[in-house]
This record gives structure tokens, sequence and C-alpha cells, in this order.
């Protein structure tokens, strides 16, 4: 710890102060006597020296972007001591639009029924309520249906570095086969 | 075709019809029946599994859970397939291969499988607000007020249909009432709240057990529909280790 590099220190107190996932860009725009280059290191660095730390929380690579989270062993403490946590709740229904629009986005509305086989306006409206999808567009079809895509807040919630984190679907299928076995 | 409503509106219909929105669709309850008999989806046994289908809307609207009209269309298709299946078929002069008629139909439940799966997925993750936290998190600030929202099941609900069908179906020699009662909403109530009770003393039960006192069809629906709306609210949980095993209820904590 003694031999941290100024910089190090400085990148970590600014991931620490800030509300969103900082990014490489953001850093680097406000430390502009830095070059790129000793900023990425320093990130890396240190990554490395709080993922070896032990500690409650972790440094992690989210939404293209750095945060301190909670390790998740010590969820039941935390929604414990702070009793105004709602805990996270979606319908499967809702996931599996989610999934859905996160694999094929950008998606209209109707092509998501296509896939589930049922009407999924709900749970469109519940997952732009919450902000895990947006409209991004319209498709240039009769009617100009709605696109949608996920957001960061999807990334976010979700814990992903970027939308190519997603588990890929021969990842599913893996885990599939595992279920399948016995015990 | 609409008929999920906006998640929040409580109409006095579902006072004693719970809505299918808990279920996934007519793909999922394909895909049950599938896995069920354990038959090769991409040789289904039409005949089969379209009757079993239809029994399974039966019982559904027997209960008072609302069959959407989805599931119909889906009966329907079925139906037409089934139909097709047995005319001989044309074989087409410019191609080789006979067109089977299930083929539409396979390719839709393995993509839509592949996508529940992924949900499976994404629900597993470690999610912020739940498994994670950030210093001073404040999940209104991020999420806003928190809507109204079921709860997500990571269990093939169709299995709890059809132990309950047992139960219901075992249940049919005390049976003396009119099936055809309307649910009075309190009674919905008083059967959550007795089953609450039961699951803080107990953590744990077998989903079949919670069934011991109703003498009566109309009580078992009640206890039904009442254990599906605390599984809804997230109260409660359900879990089977293996497909064989019994069905459990757990409280949630």
């Amino acid at each position: 710890m003694n031999n941290r590099s100024p910089l190090v220190n400085i990148i970590e107190c600014l991931i620490f102060v800030s509300k969103t996932p900082l990014t490489i860009q953001e850093i680097s725009d406000s430390l502009k006597d830095f070059e790129k280059k000793e900023i990425t290191d320093a990130l890396g660095e240190l990554e490395e020296q709080w993922d070896g730390m032990g500690r409650s929380f972790i440094l992690s690579n989210i939404a293209g972007g750095y945060q301190f989270r909670t390790r998740p062993e010590y969820s039941e403490y935390i929604v414990e001591f702070n009793k105004e946590i709602r805990k996270f709740r979606l319908s499967k229904a809702a996931l599996e639009v989610l999934a859905i629009v996160a694999y094929k986005q950008p998606v209209t509305k109707i092509e998501v029924e296509k896939i589930r086989g049922v009407d999924c306006s709900s749970s469109v409206s519940v997952l732009l309520e919450r902000r895990f999808i947006e409209i991004s567009g319209r498709k240039d079809v009769p009617g100009k249906p709605f696109l949608y895509r996920t957001t960061d807040l999807f990334l976010e919630t979700f814990g992903l570095k970027n939308i190519k984190d997603l588990p890929t679907v021969k990842e599913i299928e893996k885990i599939k086969e595992d279920m399948k076995e016995p015990g | 075709m609409i008929t999920e409503k906006n998640g929040k509106t409580e109409d006095s219909q579902s006072a004693y019809s719970v809505r299918l929105e808990m279920f996934s669709g007519p793909l999922d309850l394909l895909l049950h029946l599938i896995k069920k008999n354990e038959v090769d989806i991409y040789d289904i046994p039409i005949a089969n599994i379209t009757e079993q289908y239809l029994e399974y809307l039966d019982f559904l609207k027997t209960v008072n859970l609302e069959v959407v009209g989805e599931y119909m269309s889906m009966a329907a298709e079925l139906g037409y397939i089934k139909s097709r299946m047995l005319l001989p078929r044309i074989k087409d002069e410019d191609e080789e291969e006979e067109e089977d008629p299930r083929e539409e139909l396979v390719r839709r439940l393995l993509e839509y499988e592949r996508y529940r799966d992924a949900a499976a997925e994404l629900g597993g993750m470690e999610i912020l607000g739940k498994d994670v936290f950030l210093a001073g998190y404040d999940r209104r600030e991020m999420f806003g007020e928190p809507a109204e929202e079921t709860e997500f099941v990571k269990f093939d609900l169709w299995s709890l249909v059809d132990t309950f069908s047992r139960i219901y179906n075992d249940n049919k020699k005390s049976q003396t009432e009119d099936i055809f009662f309307s649910l009075q909403t309190y009674t919905v109530e008083e059967r959550k709240n007795q089953v609450i009770e039961i699951m803080r003393r107990k953590k744990e039960v077998l989903f079949e057990d919670l069934f011991e006192g109703d003498k009566n069809r109309m009580k078992l629906v009640v206890t039904f529909i009442s254990i599906l709306e605390l599984l809804k609210d997230g109260v409660l949980d359900v879990f089977q280790p293996t497909f064989e095993e019994p069905i459990k209820i757990i409280l949630k904590q």
C-alpha cells in the first residue's frame, strides 16, 4: 500500500465519490495532466489491489465504468440494516421480455410477443418505468412501431460490463446440461 | 388479445380469479408437457400433447384461473397441426423433403425456450439492490418508487398445477357442492392469513400438506389461489429438489 502511486489514490477517490460507474473517459477528462495510458494502468493496478484485499466490497467493472460494490454474501445484513430497501422484484414475464430485448435489440414489442406467444404490454411498460429498457427509435415498417433497447441502468443492475457481457446462448445451453446432471 | 392490465390494476375480477400472468404462456405450458411426458421435442406426439393441453385449460377454468386468448389460439393451432398430421402428406415435386406440420411449432418452442433460460440466467445474476449494494444505496433514487410487480419465481409453476389437479381430483368423492361458486374476497384473504400463520410456525411445508384441512373442492381452490397470490407477492417461495420429489413451500425471509 505504501508504494502506491498518487494517481492510483486519486482515481480511487474519484470512483469513491462518483454516483454512477466511472468510465476511463470521465477520469481522463478530469485528470488532464495524465496520459490515458497511465490512467488505464493505474486502474488495472487498483482493480487488482481491491480484488486481493478480501474486503467486504470490491471494485467492479460495470456498464463501461468502475464502481465499488458490496460482496453478495453480505446482502442479508445490508437489507436488515437498511429497512428502506425494498428488495428487487421483477416477474418472470418481465424478466423474459427483458432477456429478449437484451439479446435482440433493437426490437419491437410485436417481435417480443412473437417469441413469447403472449401479449407483453404490461411487462414492457413495467420495464420502461424501471428504466431497464428505452425507446431507441421506430422501425421502418408499416405502423412505424417503437424499437426498444436496454439501458445503462440495466447493465448496472445486473452487474454487466457491457451488452456483450451477457451470458451467450452457448453458455446457457451448457448450464442446462449441467442442471440435467443428477445431484 | 390484451389481457394483462397495467400490473397494478385491481379490478373486481381479480378478487376471485387469478390471472395467468404468473405463468409464462402457452409455449411455456407446451414445454412443460413435453418435459413431463419425456418426449422428444423434434418428434412431439401431437394428438397426445394436444389432449393434455386441452385438459389443462379445462382444469384452469374449473379452478377459476383465467384462461386468456393466447392459450385458446394455441389450442386451435395444435388442432390444426393434429389434423394435418392425419392427412396423407403430399410430396412436393421440387423438394426432396416432406414438410413436417410440426416444424414451425418446434422452431418456436426452441426459440422461446432459449430466451426463457436466458431470463432465468439474468434473474440469477448478482443484482444491484438485492445481492450487491453501493455506498449510500437508495433504491428510490435509482429506480423511483417501487412499482407493483409480481415476484420472479424460479420454478415451473405448471408443476404446481399438476400437483394441485391431482389433489383436486382425488377429492372427487367428497364433492357435494356446486363447483360453479364464486369465491368471496374475504375467503381468500382469510386463507392467506391462515397460510402465513402456518408458514410462520413451520417455515417449510409440503405443498400438499397445506390442503390437509380442506374438506371440499371450494376450500381446495381457495387454498390454491391463496398460495398462488402469496407466491406472487413474494411472501412464499416454492421449491422442488428434483422433478420426482414433492413440492415444498417455504416462507421467504
